[in-house]
């Protein structure tokens, strides 16, 4: 029977969750194994990917790109951390950062399949929209 | 020059002010897959069915509506040009359910079945938007049929009168005459106080331009809407026109107005639909359509509806046109529509060559709501219409093979004659249905048999012709309604003046 990637995303989800480091190289060794076995190694990335987002959901961790015309101060980044946590209830964020000129200034925040996008070039299309009318 | 300046500085001023800059938050996904009007989705966790979607394709923004909600998936249809979007474009939900502008600017209009203007007589100002599905009336809000939608046509008022609320299935082959009876009775519903919606779904263009230009002849546009999604349409556009056109009709349902709504033709919206499911891979069933199929069409027609008057007392009446193959009444979608819909009106094509148009078979057509959508006098003389037309055709054959026939079949024969020559018509020529009362009226009273067969039309034309110059009878038949003695000694007297002034008699 074929695996689905979904299918291997919970299985290592659910043979890693409290695991010691020195069992995980074991665990980790026989899944990799497994995978070789099935002939499924080209589907790696692809587990993986689910794998993180079972992984976070389990754990209340949420992945946050912020995409910010700047770099942004610790201050900033702490507040927005509290206030994703507030909106999303998730325990832990992952921030990464990105810097893009391009959206002249403001950020965007990409979570799950949310966009906040609170950018200046966002704000000057909707006022022309707005103007358009 | 300075007030124009000043005009156009507070304009902008007061469109900034109107401006608020927000940060909203929006679900998004991305296009995995796109094809043939129908693009994969991923994200959108928090899509509804049948939500609007903005597909980012460059600069451009084209819409589509979620179909199909699966756990990583949305499968959408793109309503509009789905060559721009590419792979990986960026799609938005918008919390919208798809709906339509409708409202008494529509009137008068050729629309797309999203209600843009394509007529290029400018812009539609929508007095509200109506969502394009929605559940068709309860029990409770309903009232029987009563009331007669008068088509005009001779054959159709007598043997199957249409009641305002009811469903009437016009079906036949191609070209045959199903869109002429369609048009005549948008064209009789003139000072009917009657709104008329003309969904145009596969239809050629040039058809829909022929059409609009014998409706604006016959001032039928002042009160008839087209939703026109044209053979080269993508099918999603096809797939929603109907619903479309009847949120639109809804509107008016919603005043307390009578609308009669046209679907032409549901053949080929059943196509659309297949091709629709087909490609988001739903299991195909009976001739490669989708299994929920008849609810495509059940849930359409069941929105035809008259309501009462606690609910505003309004009805939307629908035509819906199939087009078999081959005069095949028992395909697929035939026979679903049949059984949804109050009767049929069923155009033959043997009828159709031998000159008898409109090519109405008494036989096979009904009208499941009956005689309670006539009025009195029609009531009087068409109350056995239909099955003596069928009988007549039954005899004719059966006549064939002798002559020696008994006086009674005979007369019978000959009466059957003068009927059918009767129900012939031009098209584009509706008849009042008070003319309709003094032709039948001097049939079933025999003053036709003394007419040569062949004359019968010439009679019928000079008769109504007549009628009109001493208007006497038609006027009392409108009054009353119904057949009083004094109103059958006016149209006797009508016929008997008219039949003195004639020289072809049968003497």
């Amino acid at each position: 029977m074929k695996i689905s990637t979904r299918q291997y995303a919970e299985i290592l989800a659910q043979v890693v969750s409290s695991k010691s480091d020195s069992e995980m190289t074991v665990v980790l060794d026989n899944f990799a194994k497994i995978m070789m076995e099935n002939r499924d190694l080209n589907r790696l990335d692809e587990v993986l990917a689910a794998f993180s987002k079972i992984w976070d959901k389990a754990n209340g961790e949420l992945a946050v790109e912020f995409i910010g015309a700047r770099a942004i101060s610790q201050e900033t980044k702490q507040g927005l951390e509290e206030y994703l946590k507030a909106k999303t209830g998730a325990l832990k964020i992952n921030l990464t950062e990105k810097i893009d000129s391009e959206i002249l200034g403001g950020f965007v925040l990409h979570y799950e399949d949310k966009v906040v996008d609170s950018s200046l070039r966002q704000s000057l299309r909707d006022l022309k929209d707005e103007m358009n009318k | 020059m300075s007030t124009t300046k000043d005009f156009i500085i507070e304009q902008l001023k007061s469109r900034i002010a109107g401006y608020q800059a927000e940060a909203k938050e929006q679900t998004v996904g991305r296009v995995l897959k796109v094809s043939d009007g129908i693009a994969l989705v991923s994200g959108l966790s928090d899509a509804m069915m049948s939500e609007i979607l903005v597909f980012k394709a460059g600069d451009k923004e084209i819409i589509g509506v979620a179909l199909n909600l699966e756990e990583n998936l949305v499968g959408a249809i793109i309503l509009g040009e789905f060559t721009a979007i590419k792979e990986g474009d960026e799609v938005v939900c918008t919390k919208r359910i798809l709906e339509v502008p409708v409202g008494p600017n529509l009137v008068g209009r050729v629309v797309d079945p999203l209600g843009a203007p394509i007529d290029g007589k400018g812009k539609i100002e929508a007095a509200k938007f109506y969502p394009v599905e929605k559940i068709a009336p309860g029990v409770i809000t309903r009232a029987p049929v009563k009331e007669p939608v008068q088509t005009g046509i001779k054959a159709i008022d007598a043997m199957i009168p249409v009641g305002r609320g009811q469903r009437e299935l016009i079906i036949g082959d191609r070209q045959i005459g199903k869109t002429a009876i369609a048009i005549d009775t948008i064209i009789n519903q003139k000072g009917q106080n009657m709104k008329c919606i003309y969904v145009a779904i596969g239809q050629k263009e040039s058809k829909i331009a022929n059409i609009v230009a014998k409706l604006e002849e016959a001032g039928a546009m002042e009160y008839t809407t087209i939703v026109l999604a044209g053979a080269s349409n993508s099918a999603s556009l096809l797939y929603i026109a109907p619903y479309a056109g009847c949120a639109m009709a809804e509107y008016f349902l919603d005043q307390g107005e009578d609308v009669l709504i046209i679907y032409d033709d549901l053949s080929k919206h059943a196509v659309a639909y297949r091709e629709i499911s087909l490609l988001l891979r739903r299991p195909p069933g009976r001739e490669a359509y989708p299994g929920d199929v008849f609810y495509l069409h059940s849930r359409l027609l069941e929105r035809a509806c008259k309501l009462n008057a606690d609910f505003g007392g309004g009805s939307i009446t629908a035509l819906p046109i199939i087009e078999t193959q081959a005069g095949d009444v028992s395909a697929y979608i035939p026979t679903n529509v049949i059984s949804i819909t109050d009767g049929q009106i069923y155009l033959e094509p043997d009828l159709f060559y031998q000159g008898q148009r409109p090519s109405v078979n008494a036989g096979l057509s009904v009208s499941r709501v009956g005689s309670s959508a006539q009025i009195k006098a029609m009531k009087k003389v068409a109350g056995k219409m239909r099955l003596e037309a069928a009988q007549y055709r039954e005899l004719a054959a059966f006549a064939q093979f002798g002559s020696d026939l008994d006086e009674d079949t005979r007369n019978k024969l000959e009466r059957g004659k003068r009927l059918y020559e009767i129900f012939k018509q031009d098209q584009y020529l509706p008849v009042h249905v008070t003319k309709q009362v003094l032709i039948y009226y001097s049939l079933i009273n025999g003053y036709i048999d003394n007419v040569p067969v062949e004359k019968t039309r010439e009679f019928e034309e000079g008769l109504m012709k007549y009628a009109d110059l001493n208007n006497k009878a038609l006027t009392l038949i409108e009054e009353k309604k119904e057949l009083t003695e004094e109103v059958e000694v006016e149209i006797k007297k009508v016929i008997e003046d008219y039949k003195a002034t004639l020289d072809y008699l049968i003497k």
